[in-house]
């Protein structure tokens, strides 16, 4: 048993801490404040490889392992969380479906574009499904040899930038049937009848695209269509158990940035005569902050480390990206307390760091609804446990 | 990087969880409403191996790591904290300063006879005055001839009526605060001490403890371990291992009420369905297991550091604060999944909240361990 990273790993570490210090952090607060898409910065990204983390150096990609992906996600992310979760959609939950599900020609049609440079997207939720994807409303109808896609779709982080964007629509209209209706597409933005909307103003990950995606009578050939009819909730949850991980990492990057800049803030100001952390409410923050920032790293390193492994990783995935994600809502909430009013402009980057770290809690898979995944695989690991083990483990005490 | 425990650990598991189950397990409930030490287990814990886990085998030990050390402690809480810090202020608080600090002829008067429990240790610093400020003890060493002579009085002693060695410090400088103080290794039946009644602890009854007081006892030379002054290096170096004992005795306590509180929301039926059904309660299992999850992961990082050689002192610190609240608030929900059936000592999971109140206080208040976390993390650098 040995939690530290492998001199692999810490190598990949380093390589991307020194690329993201040297060459994005510079950038990072106008790209925020403008609402600058990084171009430049995601070419230079594509060219080194990060276009293909999850994909097979037989299709162009770099192959990754699951640890090494968190890791590239964290340290992106401890510079500029939007540029981490451009990589990580296009990663996680666009190439990733693409190499699990696709069939070959799918694979060689679209992953030398993906890897060489075109961003790709996922695009699940809809104005009136979120959390609740089962119940999405975009229909899909077969026609000849094209389905005819009609609906809205929303929250497409880099919809506007994809030249592929896994999309998830109904192909059953009977609401009965609930998410056996649902089938992926593989759908690009030359085809008829697509048109992004809106682009969101955010509140933070504003170096990000989101965007509102149109199918008005979209003809989509069913050589696009991911894996079976019927297939594609199975096909989003498993791409979105996977992203879990992404999240989590992206969201320890955050926590950590957060993290480093209170304690460098809390160790060079001095009121009443002693430094801030020497005031006790302030070191017990510290503490706090870097138990749930080292928390979240050992969450998150063991989910990745038990994909790598191929063992089950459910449960990791989602404690994993729950923890993360809230440590980073308070990591960077109490990072601002800590710099009392320099935190609350933008002067210091942690007002940046508060707003990027908000959503995490929320996209891939709500608090609420991994909260919901852990309960149900301790629920089930229970039952699985009482059916191995014939006299209970635990037999009722009674006080004599 | 690893995060499976070892075969030889996943067996030494097996077979702790296995000694819990079929020897403590059914006599926990009358030993914790009698409150009654349970001597005759010291023995068998000692013909297991449990009472000297991380002991080398030279000195009547089981030769195994800090981590082996720590997968027993969860085993054994997970039945009986109680029967867990007994092992823990035994193995860890007198063993370790004795394997680290004794001369070898030290080393070979005592820890053979620990080892095999004719003998259970005690760790006497807690004064009325000095909790947390440790530096503050009072009870007083004076150098008499090539001997020495102890006065004073000690609180909240573990182990206490029992033990047939004390480790006590105390002062032999009093002017000189912290740095004044030195350790002793006192027997149990040495004349001029008095154990006062058994305290009645809000949990963790089956263990003993008491206030002890000394009178005028007479030591010989070697009865001083290491050197004058280093009293306070030697507390703290035992209690950086301590701690690793706590955070494991405070995750068996997560882990067992996490797994009862499971157990019981899969089964029990209200409205018409199970309540692990109802979102509320989901929630509140998900956290349990969470909180259980990092407390573990601390804990093994902590007992993992201290193997290699590394420095383990914030980690040991982290893993019992973080453990230890983690343990309260997991016992503490437990009994709200029970409703009304967990506030029944017959069901068995109220005691975990009693017994867990105390992993808070003890050996390093919380307070004391965030201190310690923000110290390393200001100094040391993120």
């Amino acid at each position: 048993m040995d939690f530290r990273l492998s001199p692999d790993h810490q190598q990949v570490r380093d390589m991307i801490r020194d690329l993201a210090t040297s060459e994005f952090a510079p950038h990072a607060a106008a790209w925020d404040h403008d609402r600058i898409l990084p171009t430049a910065a995601l070419a230079q990204l594509a060219e080194l490889g990060f276009y293909g983390l999850l994909v097979p150096e037989e299709h162009g990609g770099v192959g990754y392992d699951a640890l090494a992906y968190a890791i590239a996600l964290e340290e992106l992310a401890r510079v500029s969380a939007a540029l981490s979760v451009m990589i990580s959609v296009h990663n996680s939950v666009c190439c990733w479906p693409l190499v699990t599900y696709g069939t070959d020609e799918q694979k060689a049609r679209f992953l030398p574009l993906l890897t060489a440079g075109t961003l790709g997207a996922f695009s699940l939720s809809e104005p009136g499904a979120g959390s609740d994807a089962a119940s999405l409303s975009c229909a899909a109808r077969l026609d000849g040899d094209h389905y005819v896609l009609n609906g809205t779709k929303n929250w497409v982080t880099n919809g506007a930038q994809a030249g592929v964007i896994v999309l998830f629509a109904r192909t059953d209209p009977d609401p009965a049937v609930g998410p056996r209706g649902i089938t992926a597409f593989l759908v690009t933005p030359d085809l008829p009848g697509f048109s992004v909307g809106k682009h969101e103003d955010k509140m933070g990950l504003r170096a990000s695209d989101t965007v509102e995606l149109a199918l008005q009578d979209c003809r989509v050939p069913v050589a696009n269509r991911l894996g079976a009819e019927g297939q594609g909730f199975k096909i989003a949850m498993s791409t979105l158990d996977g992203g879990r991980i992404g999240i989590g990492a992206q969201s320890l990057g955050i926590a950590g940035a957060a993290f480093a800049e209170a304690v460098k803030y809390a160790d060079t100001r001095v009121t009443f005569g002693k430094k801030l952390h020497e005031h006790q409410p302030v070191a017990f923050l510290i503490a706090e902050m870097e138990r749930r920032v080292a928390g979240a790293r050992l969450l998150v390193h063991r989910a990745a480390w038990k994909k790598m492994n191929g063992l089950p990783h459910r449960i990791d995935a989602s404690m994993a990206k729950l923890y993360a994600s809230e440590a980073a809502t308070f990591v960077t909430h109490r990072a601002i307390q800590i710099h009392g009013g320099y935190g609350y402009v933008k002067e210091y980057p942690v007002e940046r760091y508060y707003r990027d770290a908000r959503v995490t809690e929320i996209y891939e898979g709500a608090s609420e609804i991994q909260r919901i995944v852990i309960a149900r695989e301790l629920v089930a690991a229970a039952a699985a446990a009482q059916l191995d083990a014939a006299p209970a483990t635990h037999p009722t005490e009674t006080a004599s | 990087m690893d995060f499976a425990l070892p075969p030889a650990h996943l067996e030494l598991q097996a077979r702790a969880r296995l000694f819990a189950e079929r020897v403590i397990r059914p006599t926990i409930a009358a030993l914790d409403a009698e409150r009654t030490f349970p001597a005759e287990h010291v023995v068998a814990l000692a013909r297991d191996g449990f009472l000297a886990i991380h002991w080398p085998g030279e000195h009547g030990g089981a030769g195994l790591d800090t981590l082996a050390y720590a997968v027993v402690l969860e085993e054994l809480a997970r039945v009986s904290p109680a029967h867990a810090i007994l092992v823990s202020v035994h193995a860890t608080l007198v063993g370790v300063p004795l394997l680290t600090f004794g001369t070898a002829a030290q080393k070979a008067a005592w820890l053979p006879r620990l080892a095999r429990g004719e003998m259970l240790g005690a760790f006497a610093v807690t004064e009325r005055e000095a909790g947390s400020d440790a530096g503050a003890v009072r009870t007083h060493a004076r150098q008499d001839g090539e001997g020495w002579v102890l006065n004073g009085e000690k609180v909240m002693v573990t182990n206490g009526g029992p033990a047939g060695l004390f480790l006590v410090v105390a002062t032999t400088d009093p002017a000189a605060g912290g740095k004044g103080l030195a350790a002793f290794l006192v027997p149990g039946a040495a004349g001029g001490i008095t154990r006062g009644e058994r305290e009645r602890t809000m949990g963790l009854h089956p263990a003993d403890v008491r206030t002890l007081h000394f009178e005028n006892v007479r030591l010989p030379a070697d009865a001083l371990l290491g050197e004058p002054g280093q009293g306070m290096k030697i507390a703290l170096a035992a209690l950086n291992v301590g701690r690793i004992g706590v955070a494991a005795q405070a995750v068996g306590i997560a882990a067992e009420t996490t797994d009862r509180a499971v157990a019981y929301a899969r089964t029990r039926r209200q409205f018409g369905k199970e309540l692990a059904q109802f979102g509320g309660v989901g929630e509140m299992l998900a956290d349990m297991a969470v909180e259980r999850d990092i407390a573990r992961l601390f804990t093994h990082e902590a007992a993992t550091a201290r193997d290699r050689g590394e420095d383990f002192a914030h980690l040991s610190a982290r893993a019992k604060w973080t453990a230890s609240e983690a343990a309260v608030r997991c016992a503490d929900r437990c009994i709200q999944v029970h409703g009304g059936w967990g506030y029944l000592e017959a069901t068995g999971v109220e005691r975990y909240a009693r017994d867990a109140r105390v992993t808070t206080l003890y050996e390093g208040t919380s307070e004391m361990q965030k201190l310690l976390v923000a110290r390393h993390a200001v100094t040391a650098g993120v």
